[in-house]
């Protein structure tokens, strides 16, 4: 090992694990000359901020890229969407990609009102779960889907506090909602298979509980607020789902008197 | 190196069309090949409308990849730069060498630390396509030897090369300034 190209080369990995220039030239006293103004380079080049890309060129990307997806979602044959590509339902393919372009549309008009501080792919995120909930035709699949978003905006959530320790309201205000959206879905399903999917809503909704009650003492003034709010509601549809369970009957949503879920 | 374990599942449901695996893919990308394009490119915007044309043939073609993802990603990227190259008959002599020479950085910037991101920008434009490469995969994206050569399609050995013959062309540049 004696080419001045692998000498290098560990010299720059020598430096990337920390060590001192000097100390590591001194280790090659007949190249020490050539490699300090290389590694110097090398440094400054790694140590120049970064170019970053503008919000608007990724959104415009984003859009660009989206649009062809949307086609390709369209005219994709899958489960569930046979009748999608059947002649006579023409109407409703027309009506579907309206939707998707008007979709599109609206993530861009409104990007600055839903994007999260720092993070252009927000819009686009909520916009693709909208298509895929849009194309999900069965009842369960929509149900499944709104958990997920559910635990996409808590992880969204924790990932926000983590990173600057803010507590975004809009995020909680959006978990609770597709929890909330969920169980709507299950309302609307056979009785035989309802009691699985309170079950599933139950023990997510119980999680979440647990996940805020582990942020709360850890925060303070009005994000403590946030907090306890949502775990007030938390409690109570716990409360009132296993109440459900218990009596084996679930109540229509939105249509029962003594429903405590807000 | 976070892209080594970029999921191979997630590119699986991207083929699938899946529109969150895509979204997944162009978080995670989208700002590397950006910066892949930014020192190679003559403005932000072209550096801009680049990586927006590499991601829409990402999405376009996507079903057809094989192979190793990053390289072939790194692929597309490279040949659309080509294009772009071609189109506007730019290459790496895009500004006059009497531009090059007053906004070349000197070594004693170099050694004070305040080379900035325009001026090492131009300096890399003075380098071949390889070493330009080598330099922004290793140095400014921060990818490993063996990661960089499955992205060129080269050796480990032909990387290291390439690396010091691109140090030693910058030192040379910077000297002239």
């Amino acid at each position: 090992m004696n080419k001045i190209e692998d000498i290098l080369d560990l010299c720059l990995e020598d430096l990337k694990n920390g060590k001192d220039l000097q100390e590591i030239l001194a280790k090659y006293p007949d190249h020490a000359k050539e490699l300090e103004f290389l590694l110097t380079i090398a440094t400054k080049i790694q140590s120049i901020p970064k170019p970053e890309p503008s919000t608007n060129a990724a959104y415009k990307t984003m859009v660009e890229a989206g649009k062809y997806l949307s086609k390709e979602i369209i005219l994709k044959p899958r489960v569930g969407l046979k009748w999608f590509i059947n002649p006579r339902f023409a109407f409703a393919k027309v009506i579907v990609t309206i939707l998707i372009v008007i979709l599109f549309t609206w993530t861009t008009v409104n990007v600055s009102v839903s994007a999260l501080p720092g993070d252009f792919l927000y819009p686009i995120k909520l916009a693709t779960e909208k298509i895929k909930l849009i194309l999900t035709v069965n009842l369960e699949g929509k149900a499944e889907m709104r958990l997920t978003f559910s635990e996409e905006r808590m992880k969204e959530l924790l990932s926000r506090y983590s990173k600057n320790g803010v507590i975004d309201n809009r995020l909680i205000i959006a978990m609770l909602d597709e929890a909330k959206l969920a169980l709507n879905k299950i309302s609307s399903l056979p009785k035989e298979k309802q009691p699985l999917f309170y079950s599933k809503v139950d023990h997510f909704n119980a999680y979440q509980k647990e996940t805020l009650q582990s942020i709360q003492p850890h925060v303070s003034g009005q994000q403590k607020e946030y907090i306890n709010n949502a775990i007030e509601i938390c409690s109570n549809r716990t409360e009132w789902m296993q109440n459900m369970m218990k009596q084996g009957m679930y109540c229509p949503w939105d249509e029962s008197p003594n429903c405590n879920w807000k | 190196m976070e892209s080594r374990d970029f999921p191979k599942e997630i590119i699986e449901k991207a083929k699938d069309s899946d529109s969150k695996a895509i979204a997944e893919i162009f978080e995670h990308y989208y700002t590397k090949i950006y910066r892949y394009l930014y020192y190679r490119t003559m403005t932000t915007q072209d550096a801009e409308d680049l990586a927006s044309e590499v991601f829409v043939k990402v999405v376009k073609s996507i079903k057809r990849q094989s192979g190793n993802f990053e390289s072939w990603l790194y692929m597309i990227a490279k040949n659309t730069l080509t294009d772009y190259y071609r189109r506007n008959s730019v290459r790496k002599e895009y500004v006059s060498d009497e531009e090059v020479l007053e906004n070349i950085p000197d070594n004693a910037k170099i050694n004070s630390g305040s080379l900035t991101q325009e001026e090492l920008k131009i300096a890399i434009n003075k380098l071949t396509n390889e070493q330009q490469e080598v330099v922004t995969l290793r140095f400014i994206e921060g990818y490993d030897n063996r990661e960089t050569a499955q992205i060129m399609d080269k050796s480990i050995g032909a990387v290291k090369s390439l690396q010091f013959r691109a140090l030693i062309s910058l030192k040379e540049i910077l000297k002239e300034g």
